[in-house]
């Protein structure tokens, strides 16, 4: 029995042998004397608030000091006994439980362990998932949410099978057949979360079996795989696309011989010509060859670094572009307008601007084979948000434009809309020249009959004016 | 009837009322997390504004016996730290909680949610103290005054300080604590809020008291009693009240003494309560030094 101040008042004897002390010397005593230190701060910060304002506790854990020293565990079951206004005493019963303490220290000490596993589980960003011998999900974890997208309350109690493409049935099937015998097995499938992703998944499987031979349940790990499967199929792409650089770059080299030759010839027929017509037919020659020449060099430094950015005039590049087609704009009654007369010169890699310019044009060309009008315009702006000073080139069309599932694939290599004559790769390597440039791409398109037609507009930031002579 | 301990005994019902016919329209949803979070309680319609903040081992419960006596002429804020009482336990952040500056930010945050217009008067018990003491370095402007039960920068001895503890008394704090698990989470089973109709609904209530999640209730202990803030006392500009009991097993009295020692703004009162808790043993005295503090 304490008073209000936690003094002893009485005590029985068996409590004064429990802790070793006689009799007279427990009383007058504060029990708080009798806790070693650190039980000390439980029972004042918890134990005693929670006392009064409860009333009473019971089974409370404690250790009090044995006269010699030693620690006792006990339990104490505690009441305050309200004797008067103001005045209240406390009533412990304290039993000592040393064998029960050891055991629920064990308890602890594996629940604590368990837990730390459970929480490698929970927290794993594989699915981690118990199942029923049935295949009927038992458990769910952090990583089984992020893959499926469902809440452990969604997915519980539903089959795996449920988790994955209906294509996969008989190879799940087959699965569970080498569970039934105690085998592990594992299999790679593809998946559908609650959003409607599909993913490819590595699914392994472990039984849990029980003798004599019985499978009681069987645990499945389940990997996303989308990530490397996709990296996978970019890598197939990439060496494709290297190789096709690379017989690019071999055609260019295996056509210069050739080309140097008729080049010389051509000077050679020259000096024979007298009569001026024939004159200026080859020259005329001498000219378009000498673009063969600058196309096969091109295509040679297609993986080289391009040479140092120049001043361009952008009305005559737009222009010699536009010239290039020239004849067959007019065959198709396509009317052309360049409107980049008003354009600063602008510091580019020439070449690259070219090719831009170049692949644009040819869309849009292909896109109005039943004639139309094709806007060129160069026009210097301030770039947003940043101020900076810079290009923007519109190559607009009144083709046929495009709809959304192609616009959304239209940057993609190797993706083409022109069949066997295109080769999926126009646009892609457009936006990489843009990148290159720094510079930004945007397309907006409409395949609606009637209004179709397409708009591509690229931002390029100005240059500072390094390595130029001042 | 129990009557004696506490003098008055509070209906449960009064504590939650003006919690409810509070405008919550205009709070962005964020403060009514923090309100939720930590159980927020107004209790009265004073105009001046004093904020009870309980200590680690119990909840807003524990300021049951002063409370009625700020009931004239204060709007009492009461709350629970997130792990205690009616707290929202979910809303426990091992890393925002490690450290007692997490705890300080929920006072801010509550300040901030109740649109308060005025500093307030903030009364911590035990770790409060020094939780207040953070939350009023990082926005001074919030606070009038600072009144600290109990309170200890570092409870634990090192070179010259005196914080009457070794690392091993915390270890078997814990170790209390740990044993204790099954007992405290009896507690904290579902409660059913009070009804004055039926008085056995209270007597559930008061079943409930100082209910702490186990787990999270270890580690408010760690963060509480492993903590040092002694260099953050000489920040505070605040006008505090030490309430020091003349033998408190918690924090010694030369603890106190430390602490005024370095608050430059403050006035150290030795209380003949003994104990950790003298709001609750002794609640006249307390409640008699508060206010004349405040006058």
């Amino acid at each position: 029995m304490l008073d209000a101040e936690g003094e002893i008042s009485a005590a029985n004897p068996a409590f004064c042998r429990l802790l070793g002390l006689v009799e007279s010397s427990t009383i007058e005593r504060n029990f708080r004397d009798l806790l070693p230190r650190g039980v000390r701060l439980f029972y004042d910060a918890q134990f005693i608030p929670t006392l009064l304002l409860r009333g009473a506790l019971s089974e409370i854990a404690f250790d009090l000091k044995h006269a010699d020293g030693s620690h006792i565990p006990v339990l104490i079951n505690a009441r305050v006994d309200y004797t008067g206004p103001a005045h209240h005493q406390i009533l412990l019963a304290v039993f000592a439980v040393e064998q029960r303490r050891l055991y629920e220290k064990e308890l602890l000490r594996a629940r604590k362990e368990f837990e730390q596993i459970a929480e490698v589980v929970r927290r794993s960003s594989d699915a981690i998932l118990r199942l029923t011998a049935e295949g009927m999900i038992q458990s769910w974890n952090a990583g089984a949410q992020q893959i499926f997208g469902l809440s452990s309350e969604a997915a519980i109690g539903e089959p795996l099978s449920s988790l994955l493409l209906t294509a996969h049935t008989e190879s799940l099937s087959s699965a569970m057949k080498m569970l039934k015998r105690g085998q592990e097995t594992s299999i790679e499938a593809r998946g559908r979360s609650a959003s409607g992703n599909q993913m490819d998944l590595a699914v392994s499987m472990t039984p849990h079996m029980e003798a004599p031979g019985i499978l009681v349940a069987f645990s499945a790990i389940i990997r996303d795989i989308t990530g490397r499967k996709m990296a996978e199929r970019a890598l197939l792409q990439n060496e494709k696309l290297a190789s096709v650089g690379r017989l690019a770059s071999s055609i260019a080299h295996e056509i210069n011989n050739p080309l140097e030759a008729v080049t010389n010839l051509l000077y050679l027929l020259q000096l024979r010509v007298a009569d001026e017509e024939t004159n200026s037919l080859v020259t005329k020659a001498q000219r378009e060859l000498d673009r063969v020449a600058h196309i096969a060099a091109h295509t040679l430094r297609f993986h080289k670094q391009s040479s140092d950015r120049t001043q361009v005039d952008l009305h005559s590049v737009a222009g010699s572009v536009l010239a290039l087609y020239q004849v067959r704009f007019e065959n198709s009654g396509i009317s052309v307008i360049n409107d980049s007369l008003n354009a600063s010169p602008f510091l580019f890699f020439e070449g690259e601007l070219r090719q831009i310019l170049f692949n644009l044009v040819s869309n849009a060309f292909d896109s109005m084979r039943a004639g139309g009008r094709l806007v060129l315009r160069c026009r210097d702006v301030a770039l947003y948000p940043s101020g900076r000073r810079g290009m923007r080139i519109t190559v607009a069309d009144t083709g046929s434009g495009m709809g959304r599932d192609t616009l959304r694939q239209v940057f993609e290599p190797f993706f083409s809309t022109k069949g066997i004559g295109g080769t999926g790769l126009g646009m892609w390597i457009t936006k990489d020249l843009v990148q290159k440039n720094e510079g930004t791409i945007r397309i907006r398109s409409c395949d609606c009959f009637g209004r179709s037609g397409t708009i591509v507009t690229m931002l390029f930031p100005n240059q500072p004016q390094q390595g130029q002579p001042t | 009837m129990r009557s004696g301990l506490h003098g008055q005994i509070i209906q449960p019902t009064r504590m939650f009322f003006q919690f409810e016919t509070m405008d919550f329209r205009v709070v962005p949803k964020t403060a009514m997390d923090a309100l939720r979070r930590n159980n927020v309680k107004v209790v009265g319609s004073g105009e001046q504004l004093i904020m009870f903040a309980h200590g680690y081992g119990c909840d807003q419960n524990m300021w049951r016996p002063v409370l009625p006596s700020f009931s004239d002429k204060y709007t009492a804020i009461l709350f629970d730290y997130v792990g205690s009482g009616l707290s929202d336990s979910s809303a426990f952040d091992q890393t925002r909680y490690s450290t007692l500056r997490g705890y300080a930010r929920d006072v801010l945050e509550i300040l901030a949610a109740l649109k308060v217009e005025r500093p307030i008067n903030f009364v911590g018990h035990s770790v409060s103290s020094m939780i207040g003491a953070l939350a009023s370095i990082e926005e001074p402007g919030q606070f009038e005054t600072l009144t600290m039960i109990g309170p200890s920068p570092h409870y634990i001895n090192e070179g010259n300080y005196f914080g009457g503890f070794e690392r091993s008394d915390i270890d078997s704090l814990l170790d209390s604590l740990e044993s204790n698990h099954v007992a405290w989470s009896a507690a904290m089973a579902p409660v059913i809020m009070g009804n004055s109709e039926r008085p056995e609904l209270a007597q559930e209530l008061e079943a409930s008291f100082c209910r702490m999640d186990p787990f999270l209730a270890h580690h408010f202990a760690r963060v509480t009693f492993l903590s040092d803030n002694r260099d953050d006392l000489s920040r505070v500009d605040t006008r505090t009240l030490i309430l020091q009991c003349q033998s408190d097993a918690i924090a010694n009295l030369r603890v106190g003494q430390y602490v005024h020692k370095w608050l430059k703004n403050s006035e150290l009162v030795i209380m003949d309560a003994k104990g950790h808790c003298p709001h609750m043993s002794d609640p006249a005295a307390v409640v008699r030094e508060i206010r004349r503090f405040l006058q």
